[in-house]
């Protein structure tokens, strides 16, 4: 299984014109560390919020040349607000991609578990009506973010990943700063 | 419906679409029903449901991020659901957004639990440092349009979320 530092160097592959919004902790760190861009938007709080940021940025996109906006988010914070994925579903937001990096655990305060173990869900976002691919390896991973990237409609990458965390510095910048690159990016 | 309740509707209606947004969240409640019943029905800007406010503000974050405008139209109580959002994300991040709020509790309120969220969050938004700007019987309903319209240049202008509440109900002060 691989880490999730392994999972982003394949993603940032990918990403170099596509908005993408990190949830907060290690997974935003660990993105970060690959080399920041003005096309990235950390979040620094707001665990679980991701999904639904990306929604709002995908609404917009319609026009714009971007393929996709994607938003990344652990387990735990897609089970804090599924609501995300009922709005992704009902609005159909064809240029909305969720990552989610299921470690099964709450990396970036300790490694408590999480519900995930007992909930698959991709399964979870099928039950709301959206395409999900679930993968548990490198190869897999590639080849969903590649196709995903370039196909329309809403979709789900669920991506079973080990435990590991890298060390990374604490974001810590002023957000405004944060959202006025992303904005810049953007508009 | 009473006669200031329909009033109040088509001003807030009048507002609404005096500030140009692009986008209309919106969660029912049953004082404002015809706003969102007329917004369902209009072009002039998009609107849809979301299913709690905290989803409402990432949704109307990333709207204003992409350079659109976006209003919700909650009840009070949404903002229990969503503080941490409004305050770690809107406001941290200098997300303008104009959030449209309907009071519960106070006179003409039945609900026998709203009351303890409701009556304190004026104060609980003061002390979150949530501008609030807030309407009721002592502003004149004619006025009420031009708040929401001031309202959403006034988060634009400055760049974070402003709220707007608004009792509907008539009656005292809460």
């Amino acid at each position: 299984m691989m880490s999730r530092f392994d999972a982003l160097k394949i993603l940032y592959k990918y990403t170099e014109n596509i908005p993408v919004i990190s949830s907060c902790g290690n997974t935003s760190r660990e993105w970060a560390s690959l080399g920041r861009r003005d096309n990235h938007l950390y979040m620094v709080d707001t665990m679980g919020l991701s999904p639904s940021v990306a929604i709002g940025v995908s609404l917009t996109l319609e026009k714009k040349g971007f393929k996709k906006c994607i938003a990344i988010e652990g387990d735990g914070g897609v089970l804090m607000n599924p609501n995300s994925l009922a709005s992704a579903s009902y609005l159909n937001t064809q240029k909305w991609m969720l990552i989610v990096f299921d470690n099964e655990c709450f990396a970036s305060t300790g490694g408590q578990c999480s519900l995930a173990s007992r909930i698959n869900i991709a399964k979870v976002a099928e039950g709301f009506n959206l395409r999900a691919i679930q993968t548990d390896n490198a190869e897999d991973f590639e080849k969903a973010v590649q196709n995903s990237i370039e196909e329309d409609g809403p979709i789900v990458i669920h991506v079973k990943i080990n435990q590991e965390n890298q060390k990374n510095p604490f974001i810590n910048d002023d957000p405004a700063v944060l959202s006025y690159k992303f904005l810049s990016f953007l508009n | 419906m009473s006669a200031f309740q329909d009033l109040a509707c088509e001003e807030i209606i009048k507002g609404i679409e005096d500030t140009g947004a692009d986008y209309l969240l919106t969660l029912p409640c049953s004082t404002i029903g015809k706003v969102i019943e007329h917004f369902e029905n209009s072009d002039t800007i998009t609107s849809f449901p979301i299913s709690r406010e905290e989803d409402g503000v990432g949704i109307a974050s990333g709207i204003s991020l992409g350079g659109q405008f976006p209003i919700m139209l909650i009840q009070d109580t949404g903002i229990g659901n969503s503080i941490l959002a409004i305050t770690t994300f809107a406001l941290a991040y200098h997300v303008p957004m104009l959030i449209l709020v309907t009071r519960r509790g106070g006179f003409g309120e039945i609900n026998s639990a709203v009351n303890l969220f409701s009556e304190p969050l004026p104060e609980i938004l003061d002390a979150a440092r949530v501008k609030t700007f807030k309407l009721d019987y002592r502003v004149p309903l004619k006025e009420w349009s031009t708040a929401i319209k001031h309202g959403a240049k006034y988060a634009k202008d400055t760049h974070r979320p402003i709220i707007v509440m608004f009792n509907i109900k008539g009656g005292a002060e809460q």
